[in-house]
């Protein structure tokens, strides 16, 4: 990757007193969207903070955009905390972000009026703030973190409470924004299958170390062109008939499990007519996806496993 | 991963207009807050008292200044009242009311004003900072360009607005309805008075919100600020009564009392005479030490403020 990382963090350590919240941090991330992993208390709020200059590090440095003085302006953030003012209407409520950004009044109302339809929030806009349900609150969050069309959008459990189909949505928006309109996101969550499903990257925090920096399928294993069979029928001659191909398996019992790799589809049937014809039954034939699940824990365990 | 729903997706466009400075943010958060605070109903309970109050002040002086023009020591007739002496009548509104365009008209008419701006603070006070702080909204103000600096100075300012439109602003219009009905000379001959009214306003300004920021940060609720500030502004004062007046200690311990300061100094930049309350024997405090009482006030509130606000927004 030739180009400028959106985050550089080098080093990077934060204590509160003799607590050491974050322990030398080094990752770099580059445009599109970034997942910000890690269990409770693993330090991503902390580091939120820092990337956005609301605190300041015990040692090391962040770079954004290749550069060391963070410019707001070119941040938009979703706080995980409510952080509405009940009193005011939806579209007040992102105009007003908009001005605290330095746009006039007049272009804040346009504008915000345009990201709100962008989210498709309709009439609801101009109800309280109060009155709204989760979901709203939610995109009304991410509107105001848009109004002033950020370079880097820092989303703090932007699904969270949400329900599937407006969690799928939100998801979308994301996407969106990402793949078309060229922002940077970084997404704060808990939730794995969140970062699956969008995310280019990920950095992985626990207890304030970073486990993992690299893309999403690094992290998850290339898997491509791995299946996983299960024969039933003559058991016997199928285990003969792959061991001669040099192709493990695993008893379950009733079945047989074999896990194969294969570069092309010649081979794939090679092995199938193989089985076939020594009286094995193919009940099923699954190719094998990389699971941020089993990553995420394994990075964990790893950690667990290290410190004893 | 589902995309049913992009396309109902407007199109988003980029922005590429001209932005202000960022500190013009801090005006964004004042209209805002009072925008908020014009929509509690007590603000306009106290607003109609205060315009009350200063329409009886309004109207005393014109009294008192058509009273002066009539002949002298003759009856004059007031609207439907019958008739009255016009050396009585003036005797009233000058030593009783106090309401002839003298520094202690000022004075009263301030102290009075500032009660008010007490109570709507108070009442108030919670929702214009303590809301941001019970919805952890701090952390949105914090992340914008502008940060906690934009949001300290657009609340200060908003309290500000409160205090000078309760207080300043009709002292100031009472002294040019002098100028008016009496002669422009009065202005040449009663600067003092223009700058001090301007004077007492902001050290009432300096005083009570400052004090605003610090307790609210602390109590954020309602109550817990009434509860504070009936402390500072009822039980202070009867403290400082009981041991200077009863128990003959020394006056210099007036300097407990936040708001005699506040208002010694007032007197001070009226040039106002200082009036004994019954049972009190001693009102001498010197300046400097209300000066002190005032500074340490808002010295240890702004650091409070700094504290809290700054902390909280970061920990939210």
């Amino acid at each position: 990757m030739g180009e400028i990382p959106v985050i550089l963090c080098r080093n990077l350590s934060r204590k509160f007193g003799s607590k050491t919240v974050l322990n030398n941090v080094s990752f770099e991330v580059y445009p599109g969207i970034i997942g910000l992993l890690g269990p409770n208390g693993a330090g991503k709020s902390t580091l939120i903070k820092l990337i956005l200059g609301l605190d300041i590090p015990s040692s090391g440095g962040i770079t954004l955009f290749g550069k060391t003085k963070v410019e707001l302006g070119k941040i938009g953030f979703m706080p995980e905390a409510k952080a509405i003012i009940p009193s005011m209407k939806g579209f007040e409520f992102v105009a007003f972000a908009g001005e605290l950004e330095g746009l006039k009044r007049k272009d804040a109302l346009r504008r915000s009026h345009e990201i709100l339809d962008c989210l498709s929030m309709g009439e609801a806009r101009f109800r309280k703030l109060g009155e709204y349900s989760t979901g709203m609150i939610q995109k009304v969050k991410l509107a105001q973190a848009l109004v002033h069309d950020p370079e880097l959008l820092i989303l703090d459990e932007p699904t969270a409470g949400l329900d599937p189909p407006a969690r799928n949505q939100m998801l979308d928006y994301l996407s969106y924004f990402a793949r078309q309109q060229g922002k940077s996101i970084v997404l704060s969550t808990h939730l794995l299958g969140d970062v699956q499903s969008v995310c280019d990257q990920v950095v992985v925090l626990n207890f304030g170390n970073c486990l993992a920096s690299c893309s999403l399928e690094k992290l998850v294993g290339n898997k491509e062109n791995r299946y996983l069979i299960e024969i039933a029928g003559n058991q016997i001659d199928s285990i003969s008939a792959l061991s001669n191909l040099c192709i493990g398996t695993q008893d379950m019992g009733g079945f047989t499990k074999v896990f194969i790799q294969c570069e092309s589809t010649a081979e794939i049937n090679h092995i199938a007519s193989q089985v076939l014809s020594a009286g094995g039954v193919i009940r099923k034939f699954i190719p094998l996806e990389g699971n941020l699940d089993d990553a995420f824990f394994a990075l964990l365990d790893k950690q667990r496993m290290e410190k004893i | 991963m589902a995309v049913t729903s992009l396309n109902s997706f407007l199109e988003y466009r980029p922005w590429r207009g001209l932005r202000n400075p960022v500190w013009m943010g801090a005006f964004a958060i004042t209209r805002e807050s009072l925008k908020l605070i014009f929509t509690r109903k007590v603000f306009w309970v106290v607003f109609s008292l205060a315009v009350l109050n200063f329409l009886l002040y309004f109207f005393g002086q014109y009294l008192f200044f058509w009273v002066a023009d009539q002949q002298p020591d003759g009856l004059v007739r007031v609207g439907g009242f019958g008739r009255a002496n016009q050396n009585d009548m003036m005797q009233f509104l000058r030593s009783v009311l106090k309401m002839d365009g003298s520094p202690e008209t000022f004075r009263n008419f301030i102290n009075l004003q500032s009660r008010g701006i007490i109570v709507l603070l108070v009442l108030a006070g919670a929702s214009l900072l303590g809301e941001d702080l019970n919805q952890g909204s701090l952390i949105f103000y914090q992340s914008k360009s502008g940060g906690m600096r934009n949001y300290i100075v657009g609340k200060f300012l908003a309290a500000s607005f409160l205090v000078h439109l309760f207080a300043t602003v009709p002292a100031l219009f009472l002294f040019l309805e002098i100028c008016f009905i009496d002669t422009w000379t009065y202005l040449l001959y009663h600067p003092r008075l223009l700058f001090g009214i301007i004077g007492y306003g902001f050290v009432i300004n300096i005083g009570l919100v400052s004090l605003l920021f610090a307790t609210v940060g602390f109590f954020r609720s309602t109550i817990g600020l009434i509860m504070c500030w009936a402390g500072v502004f009822f039980l202070l004062p009867s403290l400082c009564a009981i041991m200077i007046d009863r128990l003959r200690l020394n006056p210099a311990f007036r300097v407990l009392d936040f708001w005699y300061c506040v208002e010694r100094l007032g007197e001070k930049c009226l040039g106002a005479s200082p009036t004994l309350l019954p049972g009190q024997t001693d009102h001498s405090l010197n300046p400097w030490l209300a000066v002190a009482s005032l500074g340490f006030v808002f010295f240890i509130s702004s650091f409070l403020t700094i504290q809290i606000y700054f902390k909280k927004g970061v920990e939210s």
